[in-house]
Formats: C-alpha cells, structure tokens, sequence
C-alpha cells in the first residue's frame, strides 16, 4: 500500500441510496480532481471489521469531511428517519473536539438540499455554516471545490466550472465504455469508480494558471 | 507561472491494475496508431506491388534473355567456325597459288611450246625431207645394187 498524507484525505459522509448516486459521483470526482483522496466507508469490505470501526478508522484518517445530511426524510418501507449521516457528522466534529493536534486541524463541509433545513431536524448545529446544493450535481461540485480551495490553501485546485465540465465528460466516457463491455454503471463498486475516475483523470490531464502568483 | 495538481491515488487501489477506463483508452490509442499507420501500410502495399511487378517483369524478360544467350552461342559457333575455316582459306590459298604458278609454269612453257611447233616443224620438214629424198634413195639403192651387182663396191671405190 503506498504512502499518503492524511492532509490529502476527503472523508466523504453522503447518501449511498440509488437516487443520490449522481451527487454521490460528482462529489468524488471532484474531490479527485481537486488533488485529494476520496475515503468513505464502502472502500472497506472486511467482514471482520464493524461498519463504525472502519468509519472511526477513515475519520481518524482524513483531515477534511464532506456531510451531505440533505437525505435523512423518512424511508419509503420503513417509514422511520436514517440518522447515519447526522451520526457520522457528529463522530467527525468529536474526533475534532477531543482528538489530538493532528486531529484538531479537521476542518468539513456541511451539505443540505436547502440552507436552513437542517434546523429542523438536528438543531445542535445552528449556526454552522451549511451549503445548499439543490440536488443539483453543478451545484456541489462548485460548492465542495470552492471549500477545498478554502480550506486547503491549494492554489492548484482547477476552477470549479472546468471540474463540472470535465465531470460531465466522464459520466458520458464511463457510460459509453460500461455498454460496450455489458457493465452496469450503477452497480459499479466504489474502488471501482474512484479506479476509474483517476485513470480518466490522469488521461486527461490539464494544466491551468494560477489566479496570483506568491 | 503554471503548475499542474497532482491526481493521486486512493490507498486501497492498486495503479499497476488497468481500469475499464485506462482499457478503453489503451484500445482508443492503439485503434488510432493502427489509422496512423495505415497510409505507412498503403505505401508497403504499393512498394510489394511494385517488388512484385519488378519480378513479374523479370520474368517476362527472361526470353530475351535466352535470346541473347542463343545470340552468344551462335557468335561463338561463328567464332568457332571461322576457327574451323581457317585450314580451309589455306587451302584456297594453296590452291590459289598452285592455280597461279600453275598459270606461270604456263607462261613458261610457252617457249618450249614453240620450241616443240619448231621440233614438230622440224620433224615435218624432216619427214618432208625424207619423202623428197625417197625417190634418190631409190635410186642409190638401184646403184648399189647395180654395182655389186657389177663388182663394183662402193667400199672399193672408196679405198
């Protein structure tokens, strides 16, 4: 396994539903576009570990997190909330609070379908600052890579609109070669996807120009 | 002043693998070399086409060839023939010469041809002679015989 700094780890926190999967997408594409590692629990598939073992493991791990609590409405069959987003958050903001020095640098990314929504369901956080993203893909992308940007310091971030374009460009590659090899896209584990989003990354390489020069 | 993020790998992915993606590029890739190639692979094609006809035409080339090699045979029998004819140009030569000192030795005889008229001349006149002196002869033999006939010899006379 090759080294990595936790600085270049994403913790990502997002729905897992069907439905999502697109948000879901354009949120790990643009964290690998960005020059980061995206980490979320579905990496893992070791039965001998617990789900909140390996989620306490990816936390300790990365120094920035991704929330996305915009999917916590009742579920369809069982008609009671997922709290496991809300949960997760809260596990990070801990890992912040009463974690070491390392630990302390965390920063996230608190996501929400509308800015004030949240307060009607986990008030304890009133007052942090949530992003709305509309259940719009463009609308994440330009949200999570304005906030790398902000939180990392990186000047070599590229803009959010030629991540959005570059995402779109993928979607449309990866679907391609997913019917000509009989493969279904939606069913694609998430090493998978993040393989291939890297791969098509490092094909398609850019080069942009700092907005100042130090 | 540009500088380019790097794209990093996730932790648990092994790069060494091809993904469906980088598959797809690689076959892209290749799928381009081989058009970029393909005018490489025209111009083999019209160069094997052209070695071919080189060869074909070899081939249609190759009677003038026996032509040329019957030609040198038949100058080299010629040559030999000549070889050959030389003995007999020196037979003409011998001949030519035996022909002419045999038109000399005529010339030569022609003295003693007349010589001969002459001697035949000679002999005739000779021959002529005999016949006028025939009848004297007669005569003188009537003499003789009249002499010793008469006792007297000529001896005698002579004595």
């Amino acid at each position: 396994m090759m080294k990595y700094r936790t600085s270049d780890n994403v913790f990502i926190n997002c729905p897992l539903d069907k439905e999502y999967a697109n948000m879901f997408r354009a949120c790990v594409f643009t964290v690998l576009d960005a020059g980061f590692i995206p980490r979320c629990s579905l990496e893992v598939a070791d039965a001998t570990q617990s789900r909140l073992s390996v989620i306490l493991s990816l936390i300790d791990d990365c120094r920035y997190g991704v929330h996305d609590l915009s999917c916590v409405q009742l579920d369809s069959t069982s008609r009671l909330p997922r709290f496991n987003m809300p949960f997760e958050l809260g596990l990070f903001y801990s890992a912040k609070h009463f974690g070491l020095s390392n630990q302390k640098r965390k920063q996230c990314l608190v996501l929400e379908t509308e800015k004030y929504r949240y307060q009607k369901f986990i008030s304890d956080i009133a007052g942090v600052d949530i992003t709305p993203h509309d259940n719009s893909p463009e609308k994440l992308i330009l949200a999570l890579r304005n906030w790398l940007v902000t939180a990392s310091r990186r000047t070599t971030i590229p803009p959010g609109q030629k991540i959005r374009t570059r995402f779109n460009a993928f979607q449309l590659s990866i679907r391609k070669a997913c019917r000509k090899n009989g493969i279904d896209y939606n069913a694609m584990p998430f090493i998978e996807l993040v393989q291939n989003m890297t791969d098509w990354l490092k094909i398609n390489q850019i080069t942009h120009a700092r907005l100042f020069n130090p | 002043m540009t500088k380019k993020r790097t794209i990093k790998n996730h932790p648990a992915i092994d790069p060494q693998k091809p993904s469906l993606v980088r598959r797809e590029a690689l076959l892209e890739e290749l799928r381009r070399a081989q058009e970029a190639v393909k005018p490489a692979q025209q111009f083999q094609d019209v160069l094997k086409q052209l070695q071919e006809s080189q060869k074909a035409l070899c081939e249609a080339m190759k009677p003038p060839q026996q032509l040329q090699d019957v030609t040198k045979q038949w100058k080299e029998s010629q040559k030999a023939l000549s070889e050959a004819m030389k003995p007999a140009q020196q037979f003409q030569d011998v001949l030519k010469q035996w022909q002419e000192s045999q038109k000399a030795l005529s010339e030569a005889m022609k003295p003693a041809q007349q010589f001969q008229d002459v001697l035949k001349q000679l002999q005739e006149s000779q021959k002529a002679l005999h016949e006028a002196v025939a009848p004297s002869q007669k005569y003188l033999d009537a003499i003789q015989k009249a002499n010793r006939i008469a006792g007297i010899s000529g001896e005698d006379d002579e004595v």
